[in-house]
């Protein structure tokens, strides 16, 4: 049976590789890219069975990112992970869990990640 | 006239301003780190972006090279000459950035391009600290322009096609993502992955000059053509002499004397009559995040559960969101006991096809 594939979209290089290895020890393909475009580019090669996202990244944030997709008929029905290390401790940052929850995507981990949180979300949303 | 260079590519690149940077040695192999270097800024909650170490011996100095903020940069400085009481030197460096490439992939032509890149454009470099996917240099703000032009030369980024371009998308201020990551504090401190790497070459050359560096980031480009992998790198300056200390670790499937014997061969290709010094067998081990640049006393932990275990650091190098440690391979249990004993690790191993992830 193929495996399920993920895609990783960070600025933080280490915490792609970090987050590849966790995924790949618990059986998943994983594909990486360090900035929305990148992303962007590598769905149109390969549509992912779940996208791990980034909020916080230059030029397009994983917001304005994550709305794009929901907004494409070929993409929709992704299901999208983001990740954020800017939550409800920080009442005076631009971004916020709430605002994570209205660009549709299906759920959101805060970092930094705990390894077993987001496996047990990656595992609920990919429907294993 | 300048040779055409056939570009790179490559994921990505990051610049962290508004950094200070201060370079710290002490006299023969005594080691200082936790005590007078990691323990005193870590009490004073100071978070470093960026610390890499080499031990001394040898007629060598050991050498410690840290970045913080740019405010906190001038306090740290005296902080750690006072706790250093006269026996070591210190400089300060203000106004530095913080340059990463990634991510490598252990491909030493990526390393050695960037090397090359830093020594074309004439950039004094006061740091260099390798990470599992990245490769980081710290220098002046003054010279940032010119090395990042001198980089989008070198290498192909697919979400920038100029260096205007890069600027123009810069996040606005780091603090944002600094003051979350500073309220987490937990009792023990929790990591994402230990990952071990064995049979490790650890070689360390002296640079006298720019050009002897555009040299080394040559010879590291011809290593990754012969199938060599590299973990490991940092770059220190040597206070007592005006150079600056290289040590790199390689692993190669080849038997450890033909792999030496090729290193050698490569070294006094581009850099005849410099004399480099081998440690083998060595080992790494990379401690994964989460976001130690961002957290004070997270490297203090790590050097003083080494120091007292008491394993020997023959090198460290913490950038981005990592921490990588070079040892003597007969240490290698005890080591990975005591920071098992240190951290929270959770189950966590590379898969088997990446070692074999051969270019």
């Amino acid at each position: 049976m193929a495996k399920e594939y993920i895609l990783i979209v960070d600025d933080d290089p280490d915490f792609v590789e970090t987050v590849s290895m966790l995924l790949e020890n618990r059986g998943y393909e994983v594909g990486k890219a360090y900035d929305a475009f990148e992303g962007e580019a590598s769905i149109k090669k390969r549509r992912p069975d779940l996208l791990v996202l980034d909020v916080m990244m230059p030029k397009k944030s994983g917001y304005e990112f994550c709305k794009e997709l929901k907004a494409n008929t070929w993409t929709k029905d992704i299901p999208i992970m983001l990740l954020t290390a800017v939550g409800e401790a920080v009442p005076t940052t631009t971004y916020s869990h709430y605002e994570g929850m209205t660009t549709e995507a299906e759920d959101y981990v805060a970092k930094p990640v705990d390894a077993a949180t987001l496996a047990e979300a990656v595992e609920r949303l990919i429907g294993r | 006239m300048e040779k055409t260079i056939k570009k790179q590519k490559i994921g990505g690149l990051k610049v962290v301003e508004e950094g200070a940077c201060v370079a710290s040695s002490f006299p023969g192999a005594e080691t200082r780190l936790g005590a007078d270097i990691c323990a005193p800024l870590a009490q004073q909650k100071i978070n470093l972006t960026f610390l890499t170490h080499l031990a001394g011996g040898q007629g060598r100095d050991s050498s410690t090279v840290f970045c913080t903020e740019l405010e906190a940069g001038a306090g740290s400085h005296t902080l750690v000459e006072t706790c250093q009481g006269g026996r070591g030197r210190c400089r300060f460096f203000g106004e530095t950035c913080i340059v990463s490439l990634y991510p490598h992939d252990q491909h030493p032509e990526i390393t050695g391009h960037f090397l090359h890149s830093l020594a074309r454009a004439r950039v004094r470099v006061h740091g260099l600290a390798s990470s599992p996917s990245a490769i980081s240099g710290v220098i002046s703000l003054g010279s940032k322009k010119r090395a990042i032009h001198r980089l989008f030369k070198e290498f192909h980024f697919p979400t920038y096609d100029s260096p205007a371009e890069f600027y123009s998308a810069q996040l606005p201020p780091q603090e944002l993502v600094r003051a979350v990551v500073a309220q987490y504090q937990e009792k023990v401190i929790k990591i994402y992955c230990l990952v071990q790497d064995l049979d490790i070459d650890l070689w360390e050359v002296s640079i006298p000059s720019s050009r002897a560096l555009e040299e080394l980031g040559g010879a590291l480009v011809d290593m990754g053509g012969r199938g060599f992998r590299l973990p490991f790198l940092v770059a220190l300056p040597a206070l007592e002499k005006n150079e600056l200390r290289v040590a790199f670790g390689v692993r190669a499937e080849a038997p450890a004397a033909q792999r030496s014997a090729e290193i050698e061969q490569l070294l006094s290709s581009h850099l005849p009559g410099l004399p480099a010094r081998l440690t083998t067998p060595a080992a790494a081990i990379f401690v994964h995040g989460p976001h130690f640049g961002d957290r004070y006393g997270i490297g203090q932990t790590l050097v003083e559960a080494l120091e007292q275990a008491p394993v020997t650091l023959l090198g460290l190098s913490c950038t981005v969101s990592s921490i990588s440690v070079m040892i003597k391979q007969q240490e290698f249990n005890a080591a990975v006991r005591v920071l098992e004993q240190t951290f929270e690790v959770p189950d966590c191993r590379p898969v088997q096809s990446r070692d074999g992830d051969k270019q």
